[in-house]
Order: C-alpha cells, then sequence, then structure tokens
C-alpha cells in the first residue's frame, strides 16, 4: 500500500459521513443550541477526518476498513425484521436477559426498543436522550455544549462525529445521598436492517450525572446479530463529590461489527469509579476511556478483557489524567489473541505537577494462542512530579507449557488444557465484576470462545 | 502381565541432542514397588519425564511397553487416561484454577476414558474429602488455584491426592521427599503406603535413602550415568547410604540381563 492509498480512504468516507450529517440535521426540529452543536459536529470531524496511523493515538488501529465500509442512518421506525431479532437476541441472553425488575432501556440499530423501568429507586431519572430533547432539552444543554468545547481543543474526531449525529442515548441522574441498588442496564442489539441499502449505523450518546454522595451500576451491552454494523458510542459522566459509579460493558457485537466506543468520567473529590471493559471482538473495535480525576482523594479502577480472533481487531485506549493530590488508579487490562487476531493496548497515565501522593498501578498481560496472532501494547506514564507512586508493568506471552503438561500428565488433552489454562487466565477479570449474573453471563461466554470446550463450570 | 517393561531405552534431549538414558532395562510387575537411586545428573528424573511423555526428550533406542502397550507412542494424556500417574518433583502453580475444578475435569477424563460414568459434584466432593484425609490436606487448599503459594509439603501432598483421586495402576513419584522436612516426609510417605494395595506399581525416584525408611521398596535399582547399574532389595539403599555413590561409580556396570534377573526375581 502506498503512503497516499490510505489518506484517500479515508478522505472519501469522511464526505459520504458528512452528506449523511447533513441530511440528518436538516429533517430534525430542534432548538437552536443543538442545530448549532450539530453542525459544529460535522464542521469539526470533516476538518479533522479520519485519523490516519501517523496520528500517534491511532498507530496501531487502521481506519480504513471503516472508512470504505458504506453505513446508514435507519430511519426513526423499527421494523418487525428489527423487532423480532433483536427479542430473539435478548431472550438468548441467559443470566442478563430481560427482567422486569430491572430498570433497562433496549435499543435497536440505535432506536428504542424497549423502556423498561423496573424498581427504580426513587428520584432517579433514566431516561432516553431523544425524549429529553424533545420534551426538555434545557436539561441537557449545559453539558452537551460544554463536552463539545472541550472536544474542538482536542481535536477528537468520532467524539465530533457524534455531536454530528446526537439523537438517541440515555440520560442518567442521580440525586444527592442516592444509593441505586438494581444495576442500570443500556443495551444496544444491532440487527439486519431488514431492509434495502447499507448496514446501520448508529451514533449514540449517554450523559450521566451523579450528585454527590451517590452511587450506582451502569451496564452498557453492545450485541450483534451478525450483521455488519458500525456503533459510536460515547458516554459521558460528571461524578459529584463522593459519588461511585460502576460501569461495565459488553461489547459482543459479532465478527463483522465496527464499534467505537468512549468512556469519560470526570471526578470531583472524593469520587471513585470502576470500569470493566469486556471486548469479544469485531472487525475493528476501539474502547477508549478517558479518567479524569479532577478531584483531590479520587479514584478509578480499569479492568479490561480483550479477545480477538482471526480477521477482529480490538484496540483498548486508556487515559488516566491524575490532576489533584491522593487520587488513587489501578489498572489491569488483559488481552486473548488467537487466529490472526489483532490487539492493542494503549494505557497512558498522566501525573500532572500538583498531583502529589498519587498512587497510580498499570498492568496489562497479554496471552498469544497462535503463531499469527499480534499484539501492540503501549504503556505510558508521564510524571510531573517526584511525590508519587507509580508501576507499570506489561507481558506478552504464550500459554506456559509446563503449565499444559502438567494438565496433560492428569489426562487432559492438549486442547482442554489450553482451553482451561486460557480460561483461567481471563477468569480474573471476571471474577472482579460485582453482578453475579453478569460474571455468570461472562463466564459462559469466554468459555463458549475458548477454542475447546471444558466441563461444566460449577465447582471452580 | 507386567506393568511396565523398559528394554534397553536410550534417551535424549531434543534441544541439544545430549544422550541422558544409554540402555535402561526394567520390568516392573503389578504391586510392586521399586525404588530408583542415583546421584544427580543421573537420569533419574529424565526417565521419569520420558515415561510419563513430556516433551523436550527424544528416544532414540529401544522400547517402554505399558499393560503391553507401546507407551512411547502415547501422547502423554493417553498414558494418563491409561493408568500412568507422574507426582512431579516440582508441582506447577495454576492460577485461576481451583484444585476441586481441576481434579474433577481430570478425574472425569480419565473416567470417561475407561468407560465410567463421570462424577457429579455431590459424588466427586464425597470421593475428595476421603482421599484429602489421607494426605491430611486442609479444605482451604482444594479450594485455592492449583498448588498457588503452596507450600513445599503442601505441594507434594497435592501430588499424592491427586494421586490417590486418579487412582492410577503405575505411580512415578519423582522426588517426592525433595524439599520436605521429616513431618512432611511422614504424611505424604504414609500416603503413598495407602495406596500399596497389591496391584499397584510403583516407581519411587530419590536422591536420598531418607523416603525409604518410610516407603519400603520391593527392589533397589542404582541409576549412574544413564544405566542401571546395580539392583537389589532394600539392603541395597542402606548400603549406598552407608557407602555413597562413589561406591556404585567405582564398580564396572552391571549388565543387562543381570539386571533384569534382579528385576524380575
Amino acid at each position: 500500500m502506498t503512503r497516499a492509498a490510505r489518506p484517500t480512504a479515508l478522505h472519501e468516507g469522511v464526505a459520504t459521513l458528512a452528506e449523511a450529517a447533513a441530511d440528518f440535521a436538516a429533517a430534525r426540529h430542534s432548538p437552536p443550541w443543538l442545530q448549532k452543536l450539530r453542525r459544529s459536529g460535522i464542521a469539526a470531524f470533516e476538518r479533522l477526518g479520519f485519523p490516519s496511523t501517523y496520528d500517534e493515538e491511532w498507530r496501531f488501529t487502521n481506519l480504513a476498513p471503516l472508512a470504505r465500509s458504506p453505513f446508514s442512518l435507519l430511519p426513526d421506525d423499527v421494523t418487525l425484521a428489527e423487532r423480532t431479532a433483536a427479542f430473539e437476541l435478548e431472550a438468548r441472553l441467559g443470566t442478563i436477559g430481560f427482567s422486569a425488575s430491572e430498570p433497562r432501556l433496549s435499543f435497536v440499530n440505535g432506536r428504542l426498543l424497549r423502556r423498561s423501568p423496573g424498581d427504580l429507586t426513587a428520584g432517579v431519572l433514566f431516561e432516553c436522550m431523544k425524549d429529553v430533547l424533545a420534551t426538555s432539552p434545557e436539561r441537557v444543554e449545559r453539558a452537551l455544549v460544554a463536552r463539545a468545547a472541550e472536544r474542538d481543543h482536542s481535536e477528537h474526531f468520532f467524539g465530533s462525529l457524534g455531536d454530528a449525529f446526537l439523537d438517541e442515548g440515555v440520560v442518567l441522574h442521580v440525586p444527592a445521598n442516592t444509593s441505586v441498588t438494581e444495576p442500570l442496564f443500556i443495551l444496544h442489539v444491532s440487527t439486519p436492517a431488514g431492509r434495502a441499502g447499507a448496514p446501520s449505523m448508529v451514533h449514540t450518546r449517554n450523559l450521566f450525572t451523579f450528585e454527590e454522595n451517590s452511587s450506582a451500576t451502569v451496564i452498557e451491552a453492545y450485541f450483534g446479530a451478525g450483521a455488519p454494523s458500525f456503533t459510536n458510542a460515547r458516554t459521558e459522566v460528571d461524578l459529584g463529590r463522593n459519588a461511585r459509579l460502576h460501569h461495565i460493558k459488553l461489547q459482543l457485537e459479532g465478527p463483522e461489527a465496527f464499534h467505537v466506543g468512549h468512556l469519560s468520567v470526570a471526578h470531583a473529590v472524593g469520587a471513585t469509579s470502576a470500569s470493566h471493559v469486556f471486548s469479544f471482538g469485531g472487525r475493528l473495535v476501539r474502547n477508549e476511556i478517558a479518567m479524569d480525576l479532577a478531584g483531590e482523594g479520587a479514584g478509578t479502577e480499569l479492568y479490561g478483557l480483550f479477545c480477538a480472533n482471526s480477521g477482529q481487531h480490538v484496540d483498548c485506549h486508556t487515559l488516566i489524567d491524575h490532576v489533584s493530590p491522593r487520587a488513587n488508579s489501578v489498572e489491569l487490562y488483559k488481552g486473548v489473541l488467537d487466529g490472526t487476531g489483532r490487539g492493542v493496548f494503549d494505557g497512558k497515565i498522566v501525573v500532572r505537577p500538583g498531583a502529589v501522593r498519587t498512587d497510580a498501578r498499570q498492568t496489562n498481560r497479554n496471552l498469544i494462542l497462535s503463531d499469527s496472532a499480534l499484539v501492540d501494547s503501549k504503556p505510558q506514564l508521564e510524571i510531573h512530579n517526584n511525590d508519587v507512586r507509580c508501576s507499570h508493568g506489561s507481558t506478552t506471552g504464550r500459554l506456559d507449557a509446563d503449565a499444559v503438561f502438567y494438565l496433560r500428565s492428569r489426562g487432559l488433552s492438549p486442547e482442554a488444557a489450553r482451553a482451561l489454562l486460557t480460561y483461567a487466565f481471563g477468569s480474573e477479570l471476571i471474577e472482579k465484576v460485582g453482578s453475579a449474573d453478569v460474571r455468570a453471563f461472562l463466564e459462559g461466554h469466554l468459555r463458549a470462545w475458548l477454542p475447546a470446550n471444558l466441563a461444566a463450570p460449577e465447582n471452580r | 502381565m507386567n506393568l511396565l517393561e523398559i528394554t534397553n531405552l536410550h534417551a535424549s534431549i531434543e534441544e541439544d541432542g545430549h544422550e541422558i538414558l544409554k540402555g535402561i532395562d526394567l520390568v516392573i510387575r503389578p504391586g510392586e514397588v521399586h525404588a530408583l537411586m542415583g546421584p544427580n545428573g543421573s537420569g533419574k528424573s529424565t526417565l521419569a519425564h520420558v515415561l510419563s511423555g513430556r516433551p523436550g526428550y527424544v528416544v532414540t533406542q529401544g522400547s517402554a511397553r505399558f499393560l503391553g502397550m507401546d507407551l512411547l507412542a502415547m501422547p502423554a494424556e493417553m498414558r494418563a487416561r491409561e493408568g500412568i500417574f507422574l507426582a512431579f518433583q516440582y508441582p506447577v502453580e495454576i492460577p485461576g484454577v481451583s484444585n476441586t475444578y481441576f481434579l474433577r475435569t481430570a478425574v472425569n477424563t480419565v473416567r470417561k476414558h475407561r468407560g465410567q460414568p463421570e462424577l457429579d459434584a455431590i459424588d466427586f466432593l464425597a470421593l475428595l474429602d476421603e482421599k484429602a484425609k489421607l494426605v491430611e490436606m486442609e479444605e482451604t487448599l482444594l479450594n485455592r488455584s492449583v498448588n498457588e503459594g503452596f507450600s513445599g509439603g503442601e505441594k507434594k501432598r497435592n501430588e499424592v491426592l491427586q494421586m490417590a483421586v486418579l487412582d492410577p495402576k503405575l505411580a512415578i513419584l519423582d522426588e517426592t521427599d525433595s524439599g520436605l522436612d521429616i513431618d512432611a516426609l511422614r504424611v505424604a510417605a504414609s500416603g503413598v503406603n495407602a495406596l500399596r494395595d497389591g496391584a499397584r506399581g510403583m516407581l519411587v525416584i530419590t536422591h536420598y535413602q531418607r523416603l525409604l525408611d518410610y516407603i519400603i521398596p520391593d527392589f533397589v535399582h542404582v541409576l549412574s550415568d544413564g544405566k542401571i547399574v546395580k539392583s537389589g532389595d532394600k539392603n541395597l539403599a542402606k548400603e549406598l547410604e552407608a557407602k555413597g555413590y562413589s561406591w556404585i561409580e567405582k564398580e564396572p556396570p552391571a549388565t543387562a540381563s543381570a539386571v533384569a534377573g534382579a528385576a524380575a526375581r
């Protein structure tokens, strides 16, 4: 491939997206600030263009396959085919399938499929972005405009793309001193659209506000019914003083999916967050996390398990910004790469001059199961003061041959031995999840992902 | 039928072609306990590895038959399923896999191979509970990851526990005494003794006579430079302890037929 070829593909993709965005914006009746936000989103992503691999942040992930693939925004009405496919998929989710007691918002190809209030704690607002924009847009105006303004400085292509198509998603508000006991579930299903035209693209925006001393668990799940799709998902969170967020992201859209996800969390004094990412591959997947530890004594834990098989690319990008004193961060990401699968871990920890007494620990461990699998690991520490305790480590290797032999010497086949050891490698991250239902689902899914079947798990 | 019949076995390290075993002859019949002694580097552990199918060795000559089957043609897991058990000198730690889950997977794999029904969780736990008592294994160790953070003694007891649960026809104990204090040694040895049942064969590999005070062998063989140079009964071990390995190394090597004769006695 010549040096010029990639930028061309990236450039053509942008023009198509800009047209679609302009059509979309023209069709929506929106308040002036929102029209402006969409317009500046279009202008920004057109100006920026798809990032190329010359961009340091995208060095290991070539977006040309995404830029070259045509995707279309589906009309607002959900077809019967979409509805049926989505319900069928949801019925197969086992322990994380639909339950009447759990607050859940389900979307199919980006549009609302079902609103299930469940036993929602009093005072908590858990709503569709589209409803809020239609009925009381002033409630989200400030947050959305402020975030878009930040993006102008950070030059974020997918963020601007999200602004251009801003329409649907979830707005969550947790009032002060409120602990939400039931996990709040946001389910996205991509299915074949059931009509002519290019596969669907979805731009979804979640906006969470936690007032002081509040806490909640949010599960964002992205599933696919096997069709090609492009999902651009952004979740922006403001945590008030001493607020606590548990965030679980499940990305299981299938091998044909393009997925770019971004979670950013602003932490006030004493606020803490835990992020768990489980990414089981796709044609091209990027999971970005940006933790802004602005408040003194804030803390964050980042856990991730990413798995990629042949023809798949999963890129995990994390940024932890230690701004204020006495903040803690712990990060553990593990990759499992099989076949010709490719993985990326790029984890940056910045410790600002004022962030004294910072405690930051980062670990990335990757397991390579085949000769053609590849992972790029780029841990980065940027420390601007001396009063810190920081560590980082990255290892990439194969299964321990001694362990494989040990299991074989007890009668396990080489395949079963490899599967058991791979499962054990990944299950460390599943065990860190608080929800037993999510753990049970992930245990089953990881086992199914493995090269050979394992015996029943009940005695692990 | 002989349990194990090793004839003129030669084996080298795959990586550099260095020959370690230089013509081993050994017969083990059902119920017999054989001790294999020898100085460091004589090839004791290599023999254990070659018999269990560990990768990294090449057999250049000779044969090993297990219950009449060509052992060397079988992959490691088939040897285990057919009834060979190796208690490791250095048991491997496997983070993330609970001891109980691992054992149940192994037991059911072996049972399936033997045409026996798989054990459900309740039956398996009953079996495990019974066998754990043999080696005085605490329940907490059963629920921890395999060997992870176990003391030296706990790891060796865990090996004997696995042996008890898997019920092999031939057990090979590779320096089970190494790194054990006298109390741990006694516990491990009494576990092994409880598994002597007149049918199970054992090959007990050790550097020191000490272990053989607890596991009394029927036969003792001395390995030196890849060959069995002397065979005898339990008194040979005592003689070795008194005179040291230099005593053996000075003697001319025994002939293959003399060794086979001693073993078959």
